[in-house]
């Protein structure tokens, strides 16, 4: 190409970009509608059975450390939007900011709190194998860093069964419980796991049973294999051996992507980079340093309900989470850095070593059930993945503050609940563990309900003299700020108009009197069509912490509704805005 | 209230927007299938799949792993090697490597070690090698010897090496080795240099012994005092190596009679952080008897290459004496990948006692990274500059 060129290319380029923006290309707006948002999308419509598919790790690991990353690049739109600081929001989140309930997520903790009884049990389906009679060994794990089997109990159920390493007893197996237990209470579908103690003379193995070994030949896999799968298994002081059993899922299709939509599934209508429930996995596996989020630890199942067969998404196998890194402790930089990061790379590289990074400073473990987990030099938006997560890395404001709300759902008898599912033996680990996680869990929360003003749980009522629109300061609520020092002062607007003067105040109610609500009345009128947006009023929040200026808003939107039996005013829409 | 939801719809701008995209995107996802295809075609094979496994798992694994570098003199060099760990006895290791490269260098080597450091117990190690280097560059004897006369030759090395180790305590150990090789020196094959004998010898002022093929056994003992805290990643601590070697010409170059002593230190200084000043000081005689004739030059001490004075090529200075001081910053880039800068101060002498000088020494800097496991170093790649061109360096398969 001649270089003359170059400046008209990326003239037209440029021009294009702002074009596409202007056309408001990108996340469809989601819709305000009289009756309120929707909180459950259709995507469990009865499907044709997909195909399974299993990518590989390898391939996997260079597309999104490389080739994605590059891809990304020649989004133009995505590039400009991040130039503007107007990253694309996500696609499937409801008119109040919110995930409505689908085949991926459901809301759970952060909307409807769960006893720490029923965060503590999890998904109990099964209760974990029945240790009263034999397990049948049907599928050996020979290669691997971690030994491991299927096995089916006496009622037929499978499980995976996966240990601890011999080093750092209760490790993996407590990480797997608890990990599963967070995140189910957190909204996603995980699998059932359960720490199990048994003995090894009541695993059997299955008539005829054949396996590839080390050196890659098939033959039958006899008791002296499952010896040695056993000899590098730590036993308890009584012989017993503690393990993590995990039911086996059913039906299963492979993994999910966390981009794109899968082919084959006709209900996977958003791409998945742009589902909130991806993006805010950041926030919420960052309390417990889930760093693993590759598409390997997940699965779509093909499951039957209420007569209808769709694909059900999972996440699976928490045994890196927490201070396990699943056959070892963590070190260090695990949950701070990619496997491989490129870019602190070439920081480490160029700068000659003399710049550190934070873990760097890191102390040993002192206790090898919890291995390498601190709060200390967390940093909630440094938190990285394995590898380049296209959903993590298009996280908005939004989309953490999303997370970070679930995150600090859990107060200190939920994390309790999730630690006791862990089954230490050691009382001061627990304690430790407990401590670092409320630590974390405050950080998470302090940071980034800065990045939007954190005001939630609208309620509007209908009073004898106006309506009152109460909600919750977050931060205040969960004491990361003082409500004494915390003022509020809200902008209430009709088709563009401002219809009052804010008055700044402590109390976190906003009053629309009688007169105001007339007004809005006559503005509207009767004939007006709902969607004109006529019948919509606007009120705007922003809050003000001591010395600091006012935050951006939180922008409600109400429907008005002169006639209506509860509120003249039904809240119909919330925006973080950031 | 249930939502059917939709996909977005394109707007005008999306799909206005889609065609530059589209051709940004196209030579990424052509380079994407190529690799796929190379992932795809590598996994399909279990031999390759345990191959990439086998080159890089820092465990102790039996089967085949790949060999390959880069040198400025061999080429591009690939190749295959074979390790079969507690062959013998618990903790021993057999090794057996061949290799070919662009500018048809050879090498072939098995190796037996009865035990891998560090260890406590006697480990005897029995190596048998072939090498054929066809392109190496000669610049003439001396200190100041000038790149314009460089000549090339051919050296095939042939050679039955066994060496014993005998722990002593506290990381001292003593060595014994006993050696026979064959050295055969032909034409070279570099067709822009000089490459026939007789002409180099008249070029460079060499009387016949210094060009001549020969065969002879050595005998050699050594003290060796190794207190680094780990071998691949040495962050403290140090090895301190001396010996010296008798080596005696046979059948028709019996005349020969040499020995070689040599002094090595090596010391790791963690400043801070893994971030280590390594230093290595190496000194090395090539004596001979007065009555003796001329040693061959490819027996005496040579400077330059990815041993010692980087920023040249392979055994760019000549003579009977060396003395190389090396300094090194290394640092960590990620995890099992450090890097680090360097510089090379290096002489050749006639004497290093007599003629003693610290004028005319050659340096050499550079940058480079270093892959390592707590057992052992396992890829290098380098970029060194001298007072010639720069030289690169890619090593994978390093030495254990």
């Amino acid at each position: 190409m001649r270089r003359r060129h170059l400046p008209f290319l990326l003239g037209t380029i440029a021009a294009l970009s702002l074009m596409a923006l202007a056309a408001g290309c990108g996340a469809p707006r989601p819709q305000l509608r009289p009756e309120g948002p929707y909180w459950i999308d259709a995507d469990t419509r009865d499907i044709p059975e997909p195909a399974g598919a299993d990518p590989r790790l390898a391939w996997q690991t260079i597309d999104r450390t490389v080739f994605n990353q590059l891809e990304q690049y020649a989004d133009i739109e995505r590039d400009v939007r991040i130039i503007l600081g107007d990253r694309e929001e996500a696609w499937n989140i409801n008119a109040v900011d919110e995930v409505p309930d689908c085949s991926w997520f459901t809301n759970r903790h952060g909307l409807h709190r769960m006893s720490p009884d029923e965060i503590r049990r999890g998904v109990s389906l099964t209760g974990g194998p029945d240790t009263t009679g034999p397990w049948t060994l049907f599928r050996p794990k020979v290669g691997g860093k971690t030994p491991g089997f299927r096995v089916e109990d006496p009622r037929g159920k499978q499980y995976i069964i996966k240990f601890d390493p011999v080093d750092n007893p209760e490790l993996a197996t407590a990480a797997g419980a608890m990990g599963a237990r967070y995140f189910h209470a957190a909204g996603y579908n995980v699998p059932e796991e359960t720490i199990v103690f048994w003995r090894p003379e009541q695993l059997r193995i299955r008539d005829g049973l054949a396996f590839t070994d080390r050196s890659g030949i098939r033959r039958p896999f006899t008791s002296q294999d499952l010896q040695d799968i056993l000899k590098r298994v730590r036993r308890e002081p009584d012989g017993r051996i503690r393990s993590l059993a995990s039911l086996a899922l059913p039906n299963v299709k492979g993994p999910f992507s966390y981009t794109g939509t899968r082919a084959d599934d006709p209900n996977d209508w958003c791409r998945h980079e742009h589902r909130r429930e991806l993006r805010g996995l950041y926030v919420i596996a960052s309390l417990i340093n889930h760093y693993d989020l590759k598409d390997q630890n997940s699965l779509d199942c093909y499951v039957e309900e209420d007569g209808r067969c769709f694909l059900r998404h999972y996440l699976i196998d928490f045994g890196s989470t927490f201070g396990s890194n699943g056959d070892r402790p963590k070190e260090p930089l695990v949950g701070y850095a990619n496997g491989f990061d490129l870019r602190d790379a070439i920081v480490s590289m160029v700068t000659l070593g003399l710049w550190t990074w934070p873990w760097e400073k890191a102390r040993p473990y002192e206790y090898p059930s919890i291995g390498y987990f601190e709060s200390q030099i967390f940093r909630p938006h440094k938190f990285d993945a394995v590898v380049p997560n296209p959903a993590l890395e298009n996280m908005t404001s939004r989309d953490a503050y999303w997370g970070a709300k679930i995150v600090m759902a859990f107060r200190d008898d939920d994390i309790r609940a999730i630690v006791d599912a862990g089954q230490y033996s050691d009382a001061a680990a627990a304690d430790y563990l407990l401590r670092t996680l409320i630590e974390r869990r405050d950080k998470i929360g302090r940071h980034w309900f800065a990045k939007v003003n954190p005001l939630d749980n609208f309620m509007v009522t209908d009073g004898s003299q106006g309506l009152l629109i109460a909600f919750d300061d977050l931060a205040v609520k969960y004491d990361l700020e003082s409500s004494h020092g915390t003022r509020y002062r809200h902008f209430l607007y009709h088709n563009g108009k401002r219809l009052a003067q804010p008055t700044p105040g402590t109390e976190r109610v906003i009053r629309v009197p009688d007169s105001l609500l007339q007004v809005i009345s006559s503005r509207v009128g009767a004939a007006e069509e709902p969607e004109s947006g006529n019948h919509l009023v606007r009120i705007d929040i922003q809050s003000k912490r001591g010395d600091q200026g006012w935050s951006k808003p939180v922008r409600l939107w109400l429907w008005h509704q002169p006639e209506a039996s509860d509120a003249r005013l039904r809240l119909v829409g919330v925006e973080h805005i950031d | 209230m249930v939502r059917t939801p939709e996909p977005p719809r394109k707007s005008v701008g999306d799909r206005l927007l889609d065609i530059p995209e589209e051709l940004l995107r196209l030579p990424i996802r052509a380079v994407k299938g190529v690799v796929y295809g190379g992932i795809e075609a590598a996994n399909s094979s279990a031999t390759v799949a345990r191959l990439v496994e086998n080159a890089f798992s820092p465990a102790p694994i039996t089967g085949l792993y790949p060999v390959a570098s880069y040198g400025s003199n061999s080429g591009l060099v690939g190749g295959l090697g074979y390790r079969n760990f507690d062959l013998l006895r618990d903790g021993d290791r057999f090794d057996l490597r061949g290799s070919y490269s662009t500018h048809q260098y050879q090498r072939f080597r098995i190796r037996y070690e009865s035990a891998l450091p560090p260890n406590d117990h006697p480990a005897y190690i029995i190596t048998l090698q072939y090498r054929k280097r066809p392109w190496e560059h000669f610049y003439g004897l001396g200190n100041d010897s000038r790149p314009e006369d460089r000549v090339a030759y051919t050296l095939e090395q042939t050679g039955l090496d066994a060496s014993v180790r005998l722990p002593l305590g506290s990381g001292v150990a003593a060595r014994a080795r006993g050696a026979i090789t064959a050295d055969n020196i032909f034409d070279g094959q570099a067709d822009h240099l000089v490459t026939n004998l007789d002409i180099i010898r008249e070029s460079l002022d060499l009387d016949r012994d210094a060009t001549r093929s020969t065969r002879y056994v050595s005998i050699g003992a050594g003290l060796e005092h190794d207190w680094r805290d780990t071998l691949g990643r040495p962050t403290h601590g140090g090895i301190e190596r001396i010996g010296v070697t008798y080596n005696r010409g046979v059948g028709r170059s019996d005349d020969l009679e040499f020995f070689i002593t040599e002094v090595e230190i090596q010391h790791f200084l963690n400043v801070f952080r893994k971030r280590t000043i390594a230093a290595r000081l190496l000194i090395r005689e090539v004596d001979r008897p007065d009555q003796a004739p001329s040693l061959p030059f490819y027996l005496r001490s040579g400077l330059g290459g990815e041993d010692d004075l980087r920023g040249f090529s392979r055994s760019r200075f000549v003579d009977n004496d060396l003395a190389l001081l090396t300094v090194e910053w290394r640092y960590p880039v990620w995890r099992v990948v450090d890097g680090f800068i360097f510089v090379d101060e290096a002489r050749v002498f006639s004497s290093l006692r007599d003629d003693f000088s610290f004028r005319g020494w050659h340096s050499s800097a550079g940058i480079g990274l270093r892959v390592w496991s707590e057992r052992a170093l396992h890829a290098k790649a380098m970029l060194a500059f001298g007072e010639e061109e720069p030289r690169l360096y890619l090593d994978l398969g390093a030495e254990f």
